[in-house]
């Protein structure tokens, strides 16, 4: 099995299989441009050594994951936040990480870690008042205690 | 460290720069709050003036509307407004102003509309006046983003009213919001619109009239079964048989070109054996299936197509034009023979997924022993061995020309009601589907040859070894099978069940009459 070297944005190599790079669409066109497997590493400027480690993992394990369905309808196709057990395990990370491979998985083209992600932050919000989403996520209140009223009644429709 | 997030043009104040959340790129904020709820939405709403600005668009992107109060389908149908939350949205449209409310930013509005359509007691003054202020706001442009609408019709709301008074009548406001979305929706060209009907009307004509049918991309149609609901042949009178109109629907899906799911389901009925007897209906005529069929074969864009029962004639196979990737075919209690004889000739080209589905539990023993039978045979079903008391089925397709399926359901319980061979034709000749089915269908061979057998027997040692004369018949089977024999001759597999029998029951004698010395 052909490897390929990758290069963090610390300048720290790292030898991965080919076929567990190419679960980055990003990567996965490069090397079809090049047309060979290169002998020198690849730099993957955005990406720190802790964060891409753990971006292989999750390629690693995945790798022979089918290729996603053609999408048809990502609109009508019903947004479960449902995770996987090891995805979720995956992702028992502090937020700094989570965060960080959100950007990673954005910046490689990984659609299925980049939404178990985003279903990850989801799946912190849910329940939440405005106040404990605040506290969860470092948020500052920048509305007036009458903007904030506003809003409530604005869209207290929606509240179940 | 690298943040893309730092890169974007939005500049986010510094009381923020602590918050990932908050500084995360728009597009992925946008990604992440896409898997929310609108109860989440909502309180994502009132955290701060960032997230404010993207999760409020979100939250009214979609306005879902249920107009029920069917305890059915509450579970059915989770996620949409119930009239109390349509209520406080009104009341909300009221109070402030649309800058700051969310009507610009809704691209879908859904509306389903089942059970009762009316609340009980007339209690709540405001009833229903979210629709009237969404088509205030629909005709005078102040929802210029709509670009899709799902309208679904159950029976029990239309039944009270009718469809066509529903979607006409001053009264209704559903209806008048209905009206206000047809003259939008003409507006829009037809990349920009997108209509999803799914709905019982009481007769194909009424809904001629009510869309743009290029706009059409999904169309799930119910239709009256004639005799059922005019309450039996009693009060049938050729004007209950208007929804048997081949013209109008063959007009419909003509126009409808960019329609890509199509559901046909007439409403499946088992009519009493008596009215069957007493009425049978006549086919319709070929030429006219024929220009439906012509119809249909002109939806390119189609890839789903879902058939209920048999459509206007027994006899009458509805083919999917060529694009169409799934088919699925339900109730098929009353087909005809001959359906089924073009079925198994029609090459499907394309189609991956097949379902063959039944859904009549309540139906009783199909009948088409009464009504059907001979109509297109040009001989009775027992004649030709087919029809086997009031249960089984009894015939074969020998063949089935698809062969590019990957996933193939069919409800195995009932597989009774279909031609013998056909889950064996269908595994045999489409290699995407074997896996899981040869082990069905070994075990319902020898189950049919046992039984068949063991009616030949008198014996009254039979049941004691036939299990093991079973089990070793099902992986002869399956070895078979797995070399790509097909054409089984049932005389000769039913001699060498015998064979076996007969080397088994003398096996059995020896051995017991070895072991306790005396025989019976």
């Amino acid at each position: 099995m052909s490897q390929i070297i990758l290069l963090s944005s610390d300048n720290v190599e790292m030898k991965v299989d080919k076929e567990v790079a190419e679960r980055s669409i990003l990567i996965k066109n490069m090397l079809e441009d090049v047309g060979e497997t290169p002998d020198q590493a690849i730099p993957i400027p955005n990406v720190n050594e802790g964060v891409l480690r753990k971006v292989i993992e999750w390629c690693e394990h995945h790798r022979n994951d089918p290729p996603p369905p053609a999408d048809e309808d990502s609109d009508s196709r019903k947004k479960s936040t449902d995770i996987e057990e090891w995805d979720q395990k995956f992702m028992q990370v502090d937020q700094e990480m989570l965060f960080e491979i959100i950007l990673a998985a954005n910046y490689l083209d990984i659609k299925p870690l980049l939404d178990v992600g985003c279903k990850t932050v989801a799946n912190m919000i849910k329940g939440k008042s405005p106040e404990e989403i605040r506290k969860t996520f470092n948020i500052q209140n920048d509305f007036t205690p009458e903007e904030e009223d506003q809003i409530r009644r604005e869209n207290e429709w929606a509240e179940e | 460290m690298a943040t893309e997030s730092s890169s974007g043009l939005q500049s986010v104040s510094i009381l923020q720069e602590k918050s990932r959340l908050v500084n995360l790129a728009p597009e992925l904020q946008v990604e992440i709050f896409s898997y929310c709820t609108p109860h989440n939405l909502s309180q994502l709403a009132g955290t701060c003036k960032a997230i404010n600005k993207i999760a409020k668009p979100i939250l009214w992107s979609k306005l879902d509307m249920k107009m029920t109060n069917a305890p059915d389908y509450e579970d059915w149908r989770r996620g949409c407004l119930d009239e109390e939350q349509m209520d406080k949205m009104a009341r909300a449209t009221r109070l402030f102003n649309d800058s700051d409310l969310g009507y610009g930013s809704i691209t879908k509005i859904m509306m389903f509309m089942g059970g009762e359509p009316e609340r009980q007691n007339g209690k709540a003054a405001t009833e229903g006046d979210l629709l009237e202020l969404v088509k205030e706001r629909i005709q005078d442009g102040r929802m210029p983003n709509v670009r899709y609408l799902r309208v679904e019709l159950c029976r029990d709301y239309l039944f009270r009213d009718g469809f066509p008074q529903l979607a006409s009548s001053p009264k209704s406001r559903a209806g008048r919001l209905i009206q206000a979305l047809k003259t939008y929706s003409r507006s829009k060209a037809q990349s920009e619109f997108c209509l999803d009907l799914s709905y019982t009307c009481s007769s194909i004509k009424d809904i001629l009239t009510d869309f743009n049918y290029p706009n059409l991309t999904f169309l799930n149609l119910s239709f009256k079964n004639p005799i059922a609901d005019s309450g039996g042949l009693k009060n049938y009178t050729e004007h209950s048989n208007q929804a048997y109109d081949i013209p109008a629907l063959t007009k419909l899906l003509s126009a409808a070109t960019n329609l890509r799911d199509l559901g046909l389901l007439p409403k499946p009925v088992t009519p009493r054996v008596e009215d069957e007897m007493l009425h049978q209906p006549q086919p319709a005529s070929t030429k006219l299936l024929q220009a439906l069929q012509t119809a249909l074969f002109g939806l390119k864009k189609l890839r789903s197509l879902h058939v209920c029962d048999f459509l206007f004639d027994p006899s009458f196979f509805p083919a999917p034009p060529s694009n169409v990737k799934s088919v699925c075919y339900s109730c098929l209690e009353r087909v005809s023979k001959s359906w089924w004889d073009q079925f198994a000739a029609y090459d499907f080209p394309n189609v991956k997924t097949m379902v063959i589905h039944y859904q009549g539990e309540a139906a009783g023993p199909p009948s088409r022993r009464n009504w059907w039978r001979g109509i297109d045979d040009g001989k009775t079903a027992v004649e030709d061995g087919g029809y086997d008391g009031l249960q089984h089925w009894k015939f074969k397709i020998r063949n089935v020309a698809i062969s590019t399926l990957t996933e193939f359901i069919c409800d195995e319980e009932r597989c009774h009601l279909l031609p013998t061979d056909l889950v064996e034709c269908m595994v045999r000749n489409n290699r995407g589907i074997q896996e899981g089915w040869e082990e069905v269908l070994a075990k319902r061979y020898t189950e049919n040859l046992s039984a068949e057998c063991k009616g030949r027997l008198v014996s009254p040692l039979k049941d004691q070894v036939m299990q093991q004369i079973q089990n070793r018949l099902q992986d002869r089977f399956l070895d078979r099978f797995k070399d790509g024999q097909n054409g089984r001759n049932e005389e000769e597999e039913v001699r060498l069940f015998m064979t076996a029998y007969a080397k088994e029951i003398m096996h059995w004698i020896q051995e017991n009459t070895n072991t306790k010395a005396l025989g019976n």
